[in-house]
């Protein structure tokens, strides 16, 4: 075969050579990660512009593994605006989950590892004391006065001891004081993650069974998420929560909430993961392909209830899907990806109404339209490059029918089009106004 | 390229034929049921049951492909499994081939492992974190003998790209492919067998457009070459429309319609199949979309509605509706759906 020429085959004594040079690589980023106690102005940054929730500049996230570096994230670049939508579209396997992953900071390590670029975050933290404790915010009553619960005295110490009504959320949740920090992702300690994790970013996982426990019944996996980032919610207020939540992804509650994930269907297990999603209202929500398990009319169902919410708390969405259509209805921006790098942004509508890069174009004609008889359907021809052995030129050359001599040369600079509009590619070279950040 | 699959059709061509035959109908299913027991009393008895799938029928015959489409949790995978036979079912009756294997025990089943397959929905879960890509495509192949051991890695490899796999996963293992690249390894492994039928439960959801293209056009070439019958579970109706030649529409357990897929998409007769197709979203932001979002709550499938299962959510809902079970009817030829709308259409009575 044609194809096996280019394989090259690597002997047991490099492959040794490369385990080895990974396991040096990678203990050096995970040492980095796991260091008892890392100061804040390592993570604690800016954002390029306060409208943006999330920037990502500049992202790589490598895979060190036996046979080679998969550079599945190979600089990576776009922004999330404050309250709105954006769409992640691209071939299957160009770094799509690899990117949201890394924004999470749930890459698989050891072998998987951001090795360069900033995921910038705009938090809002929950204040902390000197003592480390959160500082609760209490019920004024119409004087300003806060409200006393009870008064006890110590009888050890003498001391009195006053307990006041603290604020709380329709839940029962105990509210805390909040601050503004913007977090650098990548930098950040583990325990600020988790922290984030769920509570202000939520990921819908590509595939529902890794955000669900097998041998836990659905009530009891949604319950312990709200219990976890709600400090001082009773047990019956997180199960209300949890049966709010479900009824909005379409799902009777009585009818899941005692049942095993195995015994759900497909369609309702993602349902169960995008209630989990929501369940903290988290101001941003990355959709990891969240409706392609769903039929047409749930899908309707959950596009308008994740537009709901993201009007409600003012939060923002990042969109992975390979529908076209969801992204049409869904999408502010599009942010289409090929082979581990962004190759082209833009408004939806320039996206659609005006596709420029000819691997747009390509993903555009071969979707299938119902009521248009074709026998055959249009599909992009060749393959992508392999990952660890990625050319200099641009990565869809190869695959491209309108290569010119100028495509051997180096990887094609971003060319602005339009003020929203840019574009990896030499066909546009000449709409000048290059070199652009996206 | 040496066409590796061509070469070993016509080798196991004559087994497989089996001329006799030719007009056998290559899956039968009648009146098919399963039901998951959900309460039991004190000593384990079932008091209450979930009708996952039931009492659906259909035909399929060989070469053919049969689209099912349907709400979330309507019994689509619980059907596909049980044509498989991958679970018990509570009643009626599967022919593949024209021999009932309804009562087939494992072991009897056995040989008929290669000759039916199936794509499962969630790739994640049905692929071995311990195999090789190339261990995952081929041990079957090696187990079934489907081409002489000297040149099983090169038909591996062929099926592999075949599928849009490059030939350098075939060292790596499931953990690391991403979700539409662990899909096509699942599709890659079922065809790598070269069965008579293959159950496809979503296979293409979790692709790109432009790979999706690229494997429904090798599931149709695939189907030309070796007559392969498929019944093909998808939520996207463009890529239903595109395979299929028959579409059954199902709704909590039931087959509420079904029928030549032109006539199904040229004139939808149930009304929630109406509703589901103009629920499509449509790739152009520019025009607005009309959809007809289905209110009121998904019943439950363990304590479904009386009479006509969709009432509850109908907007033609009548009096007769709320008591009485539809039966299904012929409406046009070979069109057939179970709605009160139409009790007054000339077709006669299904069952
Ligand atoms: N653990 C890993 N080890 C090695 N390579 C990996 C690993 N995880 C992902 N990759 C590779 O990284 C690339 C990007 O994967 P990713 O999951 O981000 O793709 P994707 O864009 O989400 O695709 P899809 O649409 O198919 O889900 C793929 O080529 C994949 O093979
Ligand atoms: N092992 C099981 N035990 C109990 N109930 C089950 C089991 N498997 C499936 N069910 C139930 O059977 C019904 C049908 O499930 P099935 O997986 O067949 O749906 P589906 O049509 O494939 O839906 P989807 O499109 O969401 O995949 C669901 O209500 C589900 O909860
Ligand atoms: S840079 Fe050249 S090869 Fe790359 S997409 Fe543009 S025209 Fe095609
Ligand atoms: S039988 Fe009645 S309730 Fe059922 S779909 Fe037809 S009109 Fe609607
Ligand atoms: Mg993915
Ligand atoms: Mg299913």
């Amino acid at each position: 075969m044609a194809e096996n020429k280019h394989v090259h085959r690597i002997s047991a004594k490099e492959l040794r050579a490369t385990a080895k040079q990974n396991i040096k690589i990678t203990k050096r980023y995970e040492k980095l990660k796991k260091r008892k106690y890392i100061p804040e102005s390592e993570y604690v940054t800016e954002m390029k512009d306060s409208n943006n929730v999330l920037e990502i500049e500049n992202l790589h996230t490598y895979f060190f593994t036996d046979v080679g570096t998969v550079k599945a994230v190979n600089s990576v670049s776009f922004n999330i605006p404050q309250g709105a939508t954006v769409g992640i579209v691209g071939e299957s396997g160009c770094g799509k989950s690899v990117t949201s992953l890394s924004v999470m900071g749930l890459v698989q390590g050891p072998t998987g590892q951001v090795v360069d670029g900033e995921i910038r975050f705009k938090s809002e933290v929950l204040k902390t004391d000197e003592k480390g404790k959160y500082i609760p915010v209490y019920e004024l009553d119409e004087n300003g006065e806060k409200i006393v619960l009870s008064e006890k005295i110590n009888k050890r110490t003498g001391e009195k001891i006053v307990t006041y009504k603290q604020k709380q959320d329709e839940t029962g949740g105990y509210i805390f004081e909040k601050e503004s920090k913007v977090y650098n992702l990548v930098r950040a300690p583990r325990s600020e993650l988790a922290k984030i994790r769920g509570r202000e970013i939520a990921m819908i996982f590509q595939e529902p069974m890794t955000s669900l426990n097998p041998v836990f019944t659905i009530g009891q996996q949604l319950d312990e998420v709200y219990l976890l980032h709600n400090p001082g919610v009773s047990k019956e207020g997180a199960k209300a929560r949890t049966y709010d939540m479900l009824k909005l992804v379409g799902i009777i509650p009585e009818n899941v909430y005692t049942r095993y994930p195995h015994e759900l269907s497909g369609g309702m297990r993602q349902r169960v993961v995008i209630a989990m999603a929501l369940m903290c209202n988290p101001r941003l929500i990355i959709g990891d392909e969240p409706t392609t398990a769903l039929d047409v009319t749930i899908q309707a169902q959950i596009l308008e209830l994740l537009r709901d919410i993201k009007t409600k708390i003012n939060g923002s969405i990042m969109l992975i899907t390979h529908d076209l259509g969801v992204i049409a209805e869904m999408a502010d921006f599009v942010v289409v990806m090929y082979a581990g790098r962004v190759i082209e942004t833009g408004t939806a509508m320039e996206i659609f109404c005006n596709p420029l890069h000819p691997y747009t174009i390509g993903l555009q004609k071969s979707k299938p339209v119902v009521n248009q008889n074709k026998e055959r359907l249009y599909s992009i021809p060749g393959n992508v490059p392999n990952p660890i052995e990625m050319p200099t030129h641009c990565y869809f050359k190869d695959r491209c029918d309108r290569a010119c001599e100028k495509c051997s040369g180096e990887y094609p600079a971003y060319v602005q089009v339009s003020p929203t509009h840019t574009v990896a590619c030499y066909l546009y070279q000449d709409q000048k106004k290059e070199g652009a950040d996206v | 390229m040496s066409n590796q699959v061509e070469e070993m059709q016509n080798e196991v061509a004559p087994s497989v034929a089996e001329q006799a035959t030719a007009n056998t109908p290559i899956l039968e299913v009648h009146n098919l049921k399963k039901y998951f027991p959900v309460e039991s009393n004190f000593f384990g008895k079932p008091t209450r049951y979930l009708r996952a799938v039931d009492d659906v029928s259909f035909t399929l015959q060989r070469g053919k492909t049969i689209g099912i489409v349907g709400e979330s949790g309507c019994g689509k995978t619980t059907m596909g499994r049980s044509i498989l036979k991958l679970h018990d079912i509570t009643g009626g009756q599967i022919l593949f081939d024209g021999e009932d294997i309804t009562k087939y025990t494992r072991s009897q089943m056995r040989p008929f492992r290669k000759r039916m397959q199936i794509i499962f929905q969630d790739p994640y879960s049905s692929l071995s974190p311990r195999l090789n890509i190339g261990e995952i495509i081929g041990e079957a192949v090696k187990v079934h003998n489907i081409v002489p051991a000297s040149k099983h890695k090169e038909y591996v490899r062929e099926i592999m790209q075949k599928c849009g796999l490059q030939s350098h996963f075939y060292d790596r293992y499931p953990h690391e492919f991403s979700g539409g690249q662990r899909q096509r390894i699942c599709i890659a492994r079922a065809i790598a067998l070269q069965p008579e039928l293959i159950i496809c439960d979503e296979p293409v959801s979790a692709l790109d457009v432009s790979i999706q293209a690229q494997i429904i056009n090798l599931l149709k070439d695939m189907q030309k070459e070796m007559n392969i019958a498929y019944v093909f579970i998808s939520h996207d109706l463009s890529v239903v429309e595109h395979i299929s030649d028959e579409i059954a529409v199902m709704y909590l357990g039931n087959m509420v319609e079904k029928g030549p897929k032109t006539n199904i998409f040229a004139n939808p007769l149930h009304p929630y199949t109406q509703a589901l197709f103009s629920a499509i979203p449509n790739p152009d932001p520019r025009v607005k979309m009309h959809r007809q979002i289905l209110r009121g709550d998904i019943p439950s499938p363990s304590n479904p509605p009386s009479g006509c299962k969709f009432h509850t959510r109908c907007e033609k809902c009548m009096e007769i509706c709320k008591t009485q079970v539809p039966v299904s009817r012929e409406v046009e030829p070979e069109h057939f759906v179970a709605c009160h709308l139409y009790n007054d259409a000339k077709g006669n009575a299904d069952e």
